[in-house]
């Protein structure tokens, strides 16, 4: 196998319904009553909110990753601007892993069995990406279709995004320190889109451009957890930036919540 | 015999050295009258306007070409709905096709090709059986395998067999990206026809890519076309063939790149243009430390991840001291590489800056090489800001440590 496969590993998959989650029904269905039929009806039909939702933990398989430190070096020995942003090094954010071998940043999405054609409300924030102190935030994220995309330099030296997408139209952004937020919008659904800056190599991010609001992005603790999924079959899908892709499917029920959990093995040296 | 030809010889001999004083004698005079005529205009008038170095303009292509390549787009949007896997390679031939490129490319084992997956899952025999009967393209296929195809590769990937040999930068366009440098479009759109059969016309000076100007007009344009029709790939999310020339896959509209007139050149202008050369960050990757803007090799201002399209190494940014420059040196190639960005390789697109800080660039850019411009004084330097990491110093410590979790 080849590193830069897809580790097809076998998912494990843990679905168990929590009958246990029932007694909040009661009072879901007095927040509706109270708010008016309307609203409710309005809710239903977009999906948000009123449906189950899908949570799990992302693991490593494999012995605890040492991080790698970046060398923030110009040839011949020469220090980089961001050396003075960092004096005490910095460590790669590539491959996050907890204590108990939860993985971080890896972006969990639905990826079949969505009605088609339907369409979700519109994201109200702008997603964001900062330049910070010689790092993008964050690593991963969604970033829904006609969402507006910002890129904001927080940092007093030169940055450029570059983005390696193929679907949407790519862009290579300079962003001298102080210039102004710079804003892109998305046509297209598209898998990690490779977000990196030119002149500091290790400087990485990606993003996702999806359709529907069912995504969710795990945090330091290796959880995630997709809200307001309505009641159906799907094809759940986690990606990690060094491992690829996994798939697995689900059934989600009306209410409460299902979990599932995913498990990327170490790659083979 | 021998008394005639001495004779004759000497008077040869004198009669040559007589032509040749009387040929230096003119050609001396009318290089000295055109110096003389150069340097009046240049006093009388202030703004020193250039002759542009235009190519010939481009012809319009002709019908049956585009209506092929049409014909192409309606077959492959046909076969990628009815059926994708018709045009699909299978998982095995897949991992042979990328050792195959890897090895033919040079790309190390450590360097990831992920993100190049969309590409290798398309056969190629399948899509080009979808153009067997149009003329243009046929006609383009063989003349691509004849012209092409040793340095673009027998597919148009990018990796054909001189690359193997002889390439230590600026490797030949993998066409299947449908990324061009030489473009009068926006960045990270398709180039229109018209680049493309000025790009063959003329050659990218400084690079490989030789002109074919040798070639038929009908004969260029049936290249074009095929090239075009090179650029596909599966989009795995929505399991589609994409063409990235399709208008109707890609409804960006609008994508020209305003070039306008050209402001004449001022001193003033080329000292704005030395101002913003600082503070775009034009320096950083053309100039670094040096004292004057020249180019920057790989690696020496720290930018070991110049890489192209295909994760193939760039050798080194532009040096703009030496007027080579692959899409042109007129100030119209300028202002368009300065604005749409040559989308392959770290350089950004400078669309966001008003059209005016553009031209000034341009005009910057060419008194680095054109000796006869107006020269932006080192007081230029002075005004400008350029980055700096000191003022960072106080924000930057307290985010420090949210950063690094």
């Amino acid at each position: 196998m080849r590193r830069c496969q897809i580790q097809q590993s076998t998912t494990t998959l843990r679905i168990r319904r929590r009958m246990g989650r029932r007694a909040v029904l009661p009072v879901v269905a007095s927040f509706v009553v109270l708010f008016g039929s309307t609203m409710a009806a309005e809710r239903r039909a977009i999906g948000a909110e009123t449906g189950a939702s899908v949570e799990g933990v992302v693991k490593f398989d494999g012995s605890q990753p040492k991080r790698r430190s970046i060398q923030m070096k110009e040839k011949g020995g020469k220090l980089s601007d961001c050396h003075k942003l960092h004096k005490a090094g910095l460590l790669d954010e590539n491959l996050l892993v907890g204590d108990k071998g939860e993985l971080a940043n890896v972006f969990v999405y639905v990826r079949k069995g969505l009605e088609k054609g339907k369409e979700y409300p519109a994201a109200k924030k702008p997603a964001v990406l900062n330049q910070k102190n010689c790092m993008f935030y964050p690593r991963v994220q969604g970033v829904r279709v006609g969402q507006d995309f910002v890129m904001k330099n927080g940092d007093p030296v030169l940055h450029n995004v570059r983005s390696f997408s193929f679907r949407n139209r790519a862009f290579n952004v300079a962003q001298p320190p102080k210039s102004e937020d710079r804003k892109k919008v998305f046509k297209y659904r598209e898998k990690a889109v490779m977000i990196q800056c030119d002149l500091h190599s290790w400087m990485k991010a990606y993003f996702f451009v999806m359709d529907h609001p069912y995504f969710a992005v795990t945090d330091a603790k290796g959880r995630f957890k997709i809200k307001g999924l309505p009641a159906g079959e799907y094809t759940l899908s986690a990606w990690h930036e060094e491992f690829g892709e996994q798939e697995t499917k689900i059934t989600v029920g009306t209410t409460g919540s299902t979990e599932v959990g995913f498990s990327f093995k170490e790659k083979a040296k | 015999m021998r008394k005639l030809i001495n004779p004759l010889l000497s008077l040869i001999a004198i009669a040559l050295v007589v032509a040749l004083w009387a040929y230096h004698w003119a050609s001396n005079s009318d290089s000295a009258s055109n110096s003389d005529e150069g340097s009046n205009s240049a006093k009388e008038t202030e703004s020193y306007r250039p002759t542009l170095e235009h190519d010939p303009p481009v012809p319009d292509p002709p019908k049956a070409a585009v209506r092929d390549f049409e014909t192409f787009l309606d077959r492959l949007r046909a076969a990628s709905e009815t059926n994708a896997d018709s045009l699909l390679l299978h998982r095995d031939a897949l991992e042979r096709a990328e050792q195959v490129f890897r090895n033919s490319v040079g790309v190390p084992d450590d360097v990831p090709i992920e993100m190049h997956r969309p590409f290798f899952t398309i056969d190629p025999e399948a899509v080009f059986a979808l153009y067997f009967d149009l003329p243009t393209l046929e006609r383009g296929l063989g003349l691509y395998q004849q012209h092409c195809s040793g340095c673009h590769g027998t597919y148009g990937r990018g990796n054909g067999s001189a690359t193997q040999q002889w390439y230590a930068g600026n490797f030949p366009r993998n066409f299947w990206y449908g990324k061009f440098k030489s473009r009068s479009t926006r960045y990270g759109v398709v180039p229109t026809d018209s680049d493309l059969y000025r790009t063959l016309t003329r050659g990218l000076y400084g690079s490989t890519m030789p002109p074919f100007r040798h070639l038929s007009v009908q004969d260029r344009w049936a290249l074009v076309q095929f090239v075009k029709s090179l650029a596909n790939f599966y989009d795995d999310y929505d399991e589609v063939i994409v063409n990235r020339f399709d208008r109707k896959a890609d409804r960006s509209k609008s994508a020209a790149l305003d070039v306008g007139d050209e402001p004449p050149v001022t001193l003033d202008s080329v000292t704005r243009g030395r101002v913003l050369f600082i503070e775009q960050g034009c320096i950083k990757c053309h100039q670094g430390s040096k004292s004057k803007p020249v180019g920057l090799a790989r690696g020496e201002g720290g930018f070991t991840n110049w890489t192209d399209e295909m994760g193939r190494p760039i050798g080194h940014s532009r040096n703009l001291t030496t007027r080579v420059f692959l899409s042109g040196a007129a100030s119209s190639d300028l202002f368009r590489i300065i604005s749409g960005g040559p989308t392959i390789g770290p350089m950004p697109s400078y669309q966001n800056i008003p059209n005016e800080d553009r031209w000034a660039l341009v005009h910057y850019v060419q008194s680095v090489f054109k000796p006869d411009y107006p020269q932006a004084p080192a007081s230029a330097d002075a005004l400008a800001h350029p980055p700096t990491t000191d003022d960072g110093k106080s924000d930057s410590a307290a985010a420090n440590g949210s950063g690094e979790e």
